[in-house]
């Protein structure tokens, strides 16, 4: 299964097993801490994406120049069922009140509506005087009822949390009653905070906004889905920028420790010499230095790959939102998908085992244009 | 390959680091037959290693040659030059072994690159250690041994493979006369495969070699034949 | 600047291998005038020390700018467009780079094939001890130190150019290329079915070419020759082809003529294979066509060249037919399962 060369490498590595342990430990921690790093933010924006894609197509909203204003519903519905390309339109009633720990976002749910990865996890929609918080609102307290604050201050009936992996969105949402958002926001009869359009095709979410634009008899703001995921996007890649910067150090860091262990223990290179003299190709040195390189290199990136993981991807996670967003009061627990983790993790493989395995290459590679007998007695000839 | 090894205008010269070179072969020319001990002798600093050195590839001349089979086998580069000291064994003065290894592991390690699996290597070197008496000491680390056991280890490693070419650098230099003996019977045997086998050594031991060596005194960077 | 973590390691695998090529140029133009191998003076034999020295960071340089373009096709593709407002595919990173982006894959295209020359004809200088080939090869080396340099600066240039918030609309790139449906399905005035069997007729010459020489062990110079102008042929053909009519069966929809949708997982990812057919041959066809004339007369058996060329037509075989498959599966499939091609 191995050949005899492989063999010899790996015996030459338990040979040493403090230094060897020592290096594991520095290359685990490094593919860990810099896994954590370059994930979290890819992994957030893929939640995110996932989580829009549930999100309307585009959003309508009526402005003028003071800003948001509310929307007639009769008049805006006929204007969109217009426009070629828009499947569906929906009028929503949300805005922000303020709650007793702060401000929270309301949501008015129309009795025959139940949104998609809701229905399965809620008992029941809220009816009048009931509403259902998501974890943020109440900050852990137990409590049966919640005052809310808006046009008018009222109590309402806490029946139920929204679920936990929905928490990036619903983290300080509250959803009520149709009847008692409109009131609690101010929205008269016959309005609406924004519309909620859907189109045939995804890609034409931004081929209508001209159309749409300009079928309303007002000013409107459209948004579409693919503009959000783009502002997340921005938002997300400055972090990332900032985490891509702690990468340089740290990969030369592992380079240095890893050329620094070589020469020292494992590479020294009187002893390739005296390999060489004894027929040793260089080839057959620098697969030496790679088998014994990826003999420590290899498990170490797999134990820190998982561990990057973990902290990324463990369920229900809070303290990675308070290190890298500074979300300090009630950060919400992260339920991240997990489906871009692949190319992160190929990523960060890269930028550590490829530098260092050229690091432990460098010592053999050396040795391919120093006499053998220079490099046995120490010498340079050159 | 088994004809004589030569050496043409053979220079090799040092830097001293003040823009001034130490030259300690001076366009040598010699030939070593294959099938016959070939002795160099002479005074300490005269460049007996150095010759060796260079006809086992280890140092590459100045300038000057090393042919083999009228090859010009110093010139090699790569994997040419690797494959050339694959077909030597040195014997080297200062034994030069690796000192995390085992004895068994040091004589193996020669062995290594010719694809062999593991158990062949160490069913050849435990054979080789039978030769020069040191089976015993097969699983102890190298820097525990005395001198002469070192120089025994030196020996065995270079043999293991049956080469083509023996270099030998004051073989004897730690041995008892029984061990002596035995290595000198080691190297004759290697001429009678039709070896070519050189042997670095002072004068006066180099009366103790079976048969007819051939006889040459480096001096002045220059080889100059000996009558026996 | 557009900034990315992915662009750390492009810049670092381009400085190391511009360094190692500079650092090997040094004695490949003290070989180029100074070689004389058959004098064994202190000169030469110092040289041929360096020569060795430069063979290894010749192909180090060529590992890295190998892995450097892998890097940048797969940002480009997959990565990048995440960042840029609108981009949905490497068409809209394109767009952002505002024309410098074929600059770019030019220059690296060009590093690419003549370091490949460069390595092979020094695997083929290594297999001879005399290394007969030194000197030509290290005027070959020559003209690597420029186009390297050339290739990082247009790398930095290109990314620096991309403004990171400013949108950009991919679809319009790819939309706006034709006015009406008879301009979508026709390539310079001809139609696509004259470029289907265009690309039909050289793709069957090209694999027959190709096995020709490359399961053969006698060496036939005029269909190597052939088979070096039928690739050469054949790759502008092919990605014509690709884009413009068969990438519709990947996509599902018809004038979809994005060349960098096909690198996305939605898509299978089969711009990979397809593109890394097409660089394979466009490699090894350059390599068959240069490589017998540059090694010359300088081996004592033409054996090692025939062996190589063997190998490059090997290669161009097995490209040439994991391209065909890839691109003509889908079109045959579609038509057994809905008994019609996607155009009628």
């Amino acid at each position: 299964m191995f050949s005899t060369l492989q063999i010899w490498a790996f015996r030459d590595v338990l040979r040493r097993p403090v230094e060897t342990l020592l290096l594991a430990l520095a290359v685990t921690l490094t593919i860990a801490i810099l896994g954590t790093l370059l994930l979290f933010p890819r992994a957030l924006y893929d939640t995110i994406e996932r989580l829009l894609d549930a999100s309307p197509a585009i959003v309508v909203r009526r402005v003028n120049a003071t800003g948001w204003q509310p929307l007639p519903v009769q008049e805006a519905l006929s204007a969109v069922r217009n426009v070629i390309g828009v499947v569906s339109v929906r009028p929503r009633i949300w805005g922000v009140v303020r709650a007793p720990q702060g401000p929270v976002t309301v949501m008015g749910l129309p009795p025959d509506y139940l949104a998609r990865g809701y229905a399965h996890q809620t008992e029941r929609l809220p009816s009048r005087g009931q509403a259902l918080v998501g974890a943020g609102v109440l900050s852990g307290q137990a409590a049966k009822t919640i005052t809310l604050e808006g046009a008018l201050s009222r109590p309402f009936e806490i029946i139920g949390r929204l679920p936990d992996p929905t928490s990036v969105f619903t983290h300080d949402l509250v959803l009520l009653n149709m009847a008692d958002a409109r009131q609690l926001i101010g929205l008269p009869e016959g309005y609406a905070s924004d519309l909620a359009v859907a189109v045939f095709h995804e890609d034409e979410q931004s081929a209508i906004l001209s159309d749409l634009t300009t079928a309303f008899p007002w000013p409107v703001q459209c948004l579409t889905r693919h503009q959000s995921a783009g502002m997340y996007a921005s938002g997300l890649n400055r972090g990332s920028t900032l985490s891509a910067i702690t990468v340089i150090p740290a990969v030369l860091a592992v380079c240095l420790l890893v050329m620094v262990n070589i020469r020292l223990t494992m590479g020294r290179q009187s002893e390739l010499g005296i390999m060489k003299s004894m027929g040793w190709t260089t080839g057959t040195i620098v697969r030496l230095q790679l088998y014994r390189t990826l003999s420590v290199g290899l498990p170490s990136a797999a134990v820190g790959l998982v561990l990057a993981l973990f902290m990324v991807y463990g369920p229900g996670t809070t303290w990675i939102g308070k290190v890298f967003l500074g979300w300090e009061t009630l950060p919400p627990k992260l339920y991240l998908a997990p489906q871009g983790a692949l190319t992160v993790l190929l990523e960060v493989a890269g930028l550590i085992l490829v530098p260092v395995a050229v690091s432990a290459l460098g010592p053999a590679i050396k040795s391919a244009t120093t006499d053998a007998h220079a490099l046995i007695e120490g010498i340079n000839t050159q | 390959m088994t004809a004589a090894l030569t050496c043409h205008n053979l220079t090799v010269a040092f830097p001293l680091g003040n823009g001034k070179k130490r030259v300690v072969l001076n366009k040598l020319n010699a030939t070593f037959p294959a099938g016959q001990i070939s002795i160099v002798s002479g005074a300490i600093g005269a460049g007996k290693s150095t010759l060796l050195n260079v006809l086992a590839g280890l140092l590459r001349p100045t300038s000057g040659e090393v042919r083999a089979n009228d090859q010009a086998v110093s010139r090699w580069m790569g994997v040419h030059r690797d494959r050339w000291r694959q077909q030597v064994g040195i014997i080297f003065q200062h034994h030069h072994l690796l000192y995390g290894y085992t004895v068994l592991e040091n004589i193996m390690l020669p062995l290594i690159p010719w694809g062999r699996t593991l158990s062949a290597c160490r069913r050849k070197s435990i054979a080789v250690l039978q030769q020069v008496d040191l089976l015993r000491c097969a699983g102890d680390l190298v820097n525990t041994l005395s001198g002469g056991e070192k120089q025994k280890t030196t020996i065995a490693r270079a043999l293991v493979t049956q080469p083509l070419f023996v270099l030998a650098d004051e073989p004897t230099a730690h041995q008892d006369d029984e061990s002596a003996a035995l290595v000198l019977n080691l190297l004759d045997q290697c001429t009678a495969r039709k070896a070519v086998v050189i042997v670095a050594t002072h004068e006066t031991q180099a009366q103790a070699f079976p048969g007819k060596p051939l006889r040459f005194r480096l001096e002045s960077g220059i080889l100059k034949p000996l009558a026996y | 600047m557009f900034w990315h973590p992915l662009l750390l390691a492009i810049f670092c695998a381009q400085i190391v291998a511009l360094v190692l090529v500079l650092t090997a140029g040094l004695t490949a133009f003290r070989t180029a005038l100074h070689w004389q191998p058959h004098v064994p003076d202190s000169r030469q034999l110092a040289l041929e020390a360096q020569v060795a020295a430069a063979s290894i960071q010749g192909r180090a340089a060529y590992g890295l700018w190998l892995f450097a373009a892998f890097l940048l096709v797969f940002g480009i593709a997959n990565l990048f467009h995440h960042s840029i407002p609108g981009a949905m595919c490497g068409t809209g990173v394109f767009q952002a780079m505002s024309g410098s982006g074929s600059k770019l894959l030019l220059y690296l295209g060009v590093v690419l094939l003549l370091t490949h020359l460069w390595y092979a004809l020094d695997r083929l200088n290594g297999l001879q001890v005399d290394l007969p080939l030194t000197a030509r090869n290290a005027r070959l080396f020559l003209t690597l130190p420029p186009v390297a340099l050339l290739t990082l600066i247009q790398t930095y240039q290109t990314f620096a150019a991309i403004v990171p918030y400013q949108p950009v609309d991919c679809c319009a790139v790819v939309y706006d290329q034709f006015h009406d449906l008879q301009q979508a399905e026709s390539i310079i005035g001809l139609g696509d079915p004259w470029w289907l069997g265009v690309f039909l007729v050289l793709s069957l010459l090209l694999l027959s070419l190709g096995a020709a020489n490359g399961f053969t062990t006698s060496d036939r110079p005029k269909t190597r020759l052939a088979l070096a102008a039928v690739g050469t042929l054949w790759l502008p053909v092919a990605a014509l082809t690709l884009v413009n009519i068969l990438s519709a069966y990947h996509y599902g929809v018809l004038q979809h003529h994005c060349p960098w949708c096909l690198f996305l997982p939605e898509h299978g990812l089969v711009g990979y294979p397809l593109y890394g057919a097409m660089v394979v041959i466009a490699m090894e066809g350059f390599t068959l066509f240069f490589l017998p004339p540059m090694a010359g007369k300088a081996f004592q058996s033409n054996r090692q060249v025939t062996k190589r060329c063997r190998q490059a037509a090997q290669r161009i075989t097995f490209a040439g037919g994991t391209f065909l498959i890839i691109t003509l599966g889908p079109p045959f499939f579609w038509r057994l399962r809905y008994g019609v091609w996607m155009s009628g």
